[in-house]
């Protein structure tokens, strides 16, 4: 319960950077949909993914950036364990992914509404997006917890913006390989359909195992630091 | 019955060490905790309110150690840092629901009562708020709960002196009951005077005196005179020779004054001499009397 309470202390703190958010998102998902229409290349319906949660990773890491170090202070002041407040972060960093995901979702019932097809293959390879978002999340987690938040503002970019990127760039380019290899007919195929969402079962398990384990490495790291 | 209990406590950093801190705070009671700029003052607050972790020793408010019940622990504390903590692109009104979503106790009604008595607007950024008001704000936050501790590390600078007085006033008025205490660090000595029981001197990560005010007061005589007068002998027995344009001050045990001639002038030291002649000793001689 504590730590849904950091959560919206985190929300409370980025909320000014966080406006930008559902307009960028729905701008780019937009692209996405109207290049797919104009081109009649499926790789605009999984870029809308690509897109919102690259968006996601870069957002993600805000709190790190918005808590100086004196603000840092009151939320360690505040009666709660070390658990607890990573945890909130954490909870932030998924929360931040699950508005993604729901833009993602918004924009592709609008693409639907325009006549872009969208397959059972999709929403496996959708799922998988957000599962590989959050594992992303939770290595930037880590990382500044353990190294970053001593570093500055320059070291936090770049773990805000290098997983972002690699996400953007490779989720974009395998989604536009994959469809101009086999113009989508890959897709529609039952036992790749079937191996996506077994592989997205499994993506599911191992994220929340890294979550799991990253709340607890951190929070044991945490309980340790002086402020 | 003692509220806060400081067993041993070491803190080891790179440059600067604060050496086995040793001291108890009866309920009811508050302690002025002083020392010069970098003496570990705000160390040894930041290890109470459990923002740094001791290397060694145990600390306890109210029987619990933070290692033992953290929550518990620090629903006893309110701490008034020297910088303001919230973060300031919150409004008041965000730090009220926060603080009413963290500590049971939280009573908004007497949140409101402090904002109205101190003109503090609930929908106004803190960023936009002034050094007092953001000091204010900090108190009424924690004067709006139960606790058991105040924690003041050097929270009534930049305030006003009528601002200041009122501060005064607010901790005689917490620990009226009899049941809870302050502790609180200060370079404004006056303060101390006016409502410390007891006074804890630290210097160099180290702790020089605690003892009650009263004791301190009745036991120390400043003295004044003619740097010509002092003998060797007499120059031991004085501590913290400090030269003035018309001779000499310094302190001197009111039990050791039989080397007094009648060419001294003995008067009554305040807490303020006490401290300034104890730290002047340490950086004229690098001694340090422990009391």
């Amino acid at each position: 319960m504590r730590a849904i309470h950091f959560t919206k202390i985190d929300f409370l703190s980025t909320k000014q950077q966080l406006k930008a958010f559902p307009f960028i998102a729905a701008l780019f998902g937009l692209i996405c949909v109207w290049q797919s229409k104009t081109s009649g290349n499926e790789s605009g319906v999984m870029g809308i993914m690509v897109y919102v949660i690259f968006l996601a990773i870069t957002f993600s890491g805000t709190p790190f950036g918005a808590c100086r170090s004196i603000d840092a202070r009151f939320l360690m002041i505040l009666p709660a364990d070390a658990t607890s407040r990573v945890a909130g972060r954490f909870l932030y960093g998924l929360s931040l992914l699950g508005m993604a995901a729901a833009c993602a979702a918004v924009i592709g019932a609008v693409g639907c509404a325009f006549g872009i097809g969208f397959s059972a293959a999709h929403a496996a390879i959708w799922l998988l997006g957000l599962e590989i978002g959050v594992m992303l999340v939770t290595l930037e987690y880590t990382f500044l917890y353990l190294f970053g938040e001593a570093q500055g503002p320059y070291m936090l970019n770049i773990v805000r913006v290098v997983p972002a990127m690699i996400f953007f760039f490779t989720g974009y380019n395998l989604a536009g390989e994959l469809t101009r290899e086999t113009g989508g007919a890959l897709l529609l195929s039952g036992e790749v359909v079937r191996i996506l969402y077994r592989a997205g079962a499994c993506g599911a398990v191992l994220a929340a195992a890294l979550v799991c384990g990253a709340i607890r490495l951190c929070a044991r790291v945490m309980r340790g630091r002086d402020y | 019955m003692e509220l806060l209990e400081v067993h041993g406590v070491s803190k080891r950093y790179k440059d600067f060490q604060l050496e086995n801190i040793d001291f108890v705070l009866p309920k009811g009671y508050i302690m002025g905790y002083v020392g010069q700029n970098g003496a570990g003052k705000s160390t040894t607050l930041n290890l109470i309110v459990n923002l740094c972790k001791c290397t060694e020793g145990e600390i306890y408010v109210d029987g619990i150690a933070c290692g033992e019940d953290e929550i518990r622990y620090k629903e006893r504390i309110g701490y008034i840092g020297d910088e303001f903590y919230y973060p300031t692109n919150f409004t008041v009104r965000n730090i009220q629901g926060i603080l009413k979503s963290f500590y049971p106790s939280f009573d908004e009604d007497r949140f409101g009562a402090f904002l109205e008595r101190w003109k503090l607007a609930d929908k106004m950024k803190v960023k936009d708020f002034s050094r007092g008001m953001r000091v204010k704000l900090m108190f009424a936050s924690v004067l709006a709960r139960e606790t058991k501790l105040l924690v003041l590390d050097e929270a009534t600078n930049g305030l006003d002196p009528v601002a200041r007085a009122e501060v005064i006033g607010l901790m005689q008025e917490y620990i009226a009951d009899g049941e809870r205490s302050v502790i609180f660090s200060t370079h404004i000595l006056s303060d101390l005077e006016q409502i410390a029981d007891y006074i804890f001197f630290i210097d160099d990560g180290k702790k020089v005196f605690c003892d009650t005010k009263d004791q301190l007061l009745e036991r120390y005589v400043l003295v004044k005179g003619e740097r010509r007068d002092v003998t060797p002998q007499l120059a031991g027995e004085l501590i913290g020779i400090i030269d003035t344009a018309y001779g000499f001050s310094a302190l001197a045990d009111r039990e050791r004054t039989g080397l007094l001639t009648k060419e001294f002038l003995c008067d009554k030291a305040t807490i303020d001499e006490i401290v300034v002649h104890y730290a002047q000793d340490k950086a004229k001689n690098g001694r340090r009397r422990m009391l």
